[in-house]
């Protein structure tokens, strides 16, 4: 088996020897595992801020309207990397050393110089701009429930907060995972500028490797290598919005091609 | 300073939050609306007090930041509008190409021939799942390094900044477009098809002149957004030495000293394109939904 794969492998265009052996590709799943904790980060604090956001958006005091709408369109429409760099820039100029005391924070905060780690300031600007989408995703899947819905539901006798518990919510979940799935594919890729800011994720090894001039013959192997790592979960991911997409009746409108949510999340490496 | 720190980070988490629950409580279904609750008020009276003391810190607090990003427009403002001008120049070529190859790709991914739907859909899904900047470092590390069987490595696989960029874009766009317009194509009734086949159109007669102008007329306020993430996403370009507004800003900065100011000016002016943009598309948006009632 081992003998027919590297066979096919010098087969390929391109030098494939050093994908024979396993250290380069633990070298390269442990910058893929960097990547994946970045992610997760950001999406946890981008679903908190972003439903903030959403719920702001749609309140009844203007001037909360007004700051929730100003936060979400400027953040949406400024580049990521220009996000990044204006973190990773600016953290020098806030005092965070009190926060190697606290416990989660501890974690983003650099032990020696007090700043905030590239990671974190990465963690930072992904927060900002998937906040924002994210909130426009969740407002459109607030919108979606029909008025007449919670009406019902209170007319039957549930309290307020029953009829958002049992009614409101799941319905808006559903109408907004798809495009939160979507926007994870974003962010995911979008991980992969932390490269330029110094952390050693996926990209960054990838970069590391075709550098190396005994890796010279190599580069495109090692890019294509890389470019399939973000590539399989991302896919898996975009099985998952499509098939979230149709709904429970996987008969009904099969494959609408790129829907609202989706056109909200294109960006990004 | 930590006090500051804690202060805005108890603002962030506890009193906006707070503020905003007691909001959309207040004005729930079914509650009084005359009566305000003093709890409501107390909340409202924190949170603006926080809402002004954060304008002020931005403004006044920060005339001195402002000041300097004052100072380095009106020194540098030559260098940043030149990278301006190429981030637009670069945006609009890429654009242009893939609209064409994304008009290619959705009618290719919607005919009647399978080998066709296939490679289209390969192309679709690998462009848009793998992340742009790898794509850009293949178009100008890997190219140019690639030995193809029979053919070498030819002259023509080293591409400049500039190729490198525009090939990296349209491809990564030309899939959103593609899916873009395919969205349209598929919302076109059946019925036009066989109406435009009965009265004696061919297949492609029937796919450009009938179908393809309303699917790009249901596509167009994808399109607008997509066309403002490409103008975002050019940015990334900077990473491969083409001298777009984000790298013209990094140098002025590496000059100054005040990359913290220079990039405060660079991102004025892509939010003087890209808010426009949100706007319009909105709007538009908004105007078909509705004629469409």
């Amino acid at each position: 088996m081992n003998a027919l794969w590297d066979a096919f492998m010098d087969f390929l265009p391109g030098n494939w020897d050093l994908f024979k052996e396993w250290v380069y590709w633990e070298f390269l799943l442990r910058g893929l595992w960097i990547s994946v904790k970045i992610a997760f980060f950001a999406i946890i604090l981008s679903i908190l801020v972003g439903t903030i956001m959403a719920v702001g958006r749609l309140a009844p005091a203007p001037i909360v309207r007004f700051l929730a709408t100003t936060y979400i369109e400027v953040f949406r429409a400024s580049p990521v990397l220009l996000l990044m760099f204006f973190v990773f820039f600016g953290a020098g100029r806030f005092s965070t050393e009190w926060a190697t005391d606290v416990p989660i924070l501890a974690y983003f905060v650099d032990d020696v110089t007090g700043d905030l780690t590239p990671e974190a300031s990465m963690i930072v600007a992904l927060t900002l701009y998937n906040s924002a989408v994210v909130a426009e995703i969740m407002r459109a899947g607030i919108l979606s429930i029909s008025k007449g819905v919670i009406e019902a539901s209170r007319t039957v006798g549930l309290t307020y907060l029953q009829s958002m518990r049992y009614i409101a919510v799941p319905i808006a979940f559903r109408r907004m995972a798809p495009g939160l799935v979507s926007q994870l594919i974003t962010l995911f890729k979008d991980t992969s500028l932390a490269s330029l800011i110094t952390v050693l994720e996926l990209a960054r090894r990838g970069r590391i490797l075709y550098d190396d001039f005994k890796f010279q013959d190599s580069t495109v192997p090692i890019i294509l290598v890389v470019a399939l790592m973000y590539f399989i979960p991302n896919y898996m991911l975009s099985l998952l919005a499509a098939r979230l997409e149709r709904g429970p009746d996987q008969r009904a409108r099969r494959d609408a091609g790129l829907t609202a949510a989706e056109a909200q999340s294109i960006s990004g490496g | 300073m930590s006090l500051v720190a804690l202060a805005a980070l108890l603002y962030f988490v506890v009193i906006l939050p707070a503020w905003i629950a007691a909001e959309v409580w207040a004005a729930r279904p079914g509650a009084a609306s005359s009566k305000k609750t003093a709890a409501l008020w107390i909340t409202r009276a924190f949170a603006l007090a926080g809402v002004a003391w954060v304008l002020y810190a931005m403004t006044v607090g920060a005339s001195e930041f402002w000041k300097d990003v004052w100072d380095q427009w009106r020194d540098y403002y030559p260098e940043l509008l030149r990278g301006y001008r190429n981030t637009i120049v670069l945006s609009l070529v890429s654009f242009a190409l893939a609209m064409l190859l994304g008009a290619v790709v959705a009618l290719t991914r919607t005919s009647d021939f399978l080998v066709l739907r296939i490679v289209s859909g390969a192309y679709i899904e690998w462009f848009r799942n793998t992340p742009l900047l790898i794509q850009l470092f293949f178009w100008f590390f890997g190219l140019p390094r690639l030995e193809l069987p029979g053919i070498g490595r030819p002259d023509w696989f080293l591409l400049s900044p500039w190729e490198a960029s525009i090939v990296g874009l349209t491809l990564y766009t030309g899939a959103y477009t593609a899916e873009a317009l395919r969205s349209g194509l598929l919302s076109i009734d059946k019925g036009q098809t066989e109406a435009a086949r009965s009265v004696g159109l061919n297949y492609v007669q029937t796919r450009v002149y009938v179908v393809a102008p309303q699917a790009f007329r249901v596509a167009v306020p994808l399109l607008t957004s997509i066309f403002s993430a490409l103008f975002r996403n050019s940015a990334l370009c900077s990473s491969i030495g083409l001298i777009e507004l984000l790298r013209a800003a990094l140098n002025v900065g590496e000059e100054t000293f005040q990359t913290y100011e220079v990039l405060a000016l660079a991102g004025i002016l892509y939010l003087s394109l890209t808010l426009p943009l949100a706007w319009a598309s909105n709007r538009l948006e908004r105007r078909i939904a509705r004629s469409r009632g």
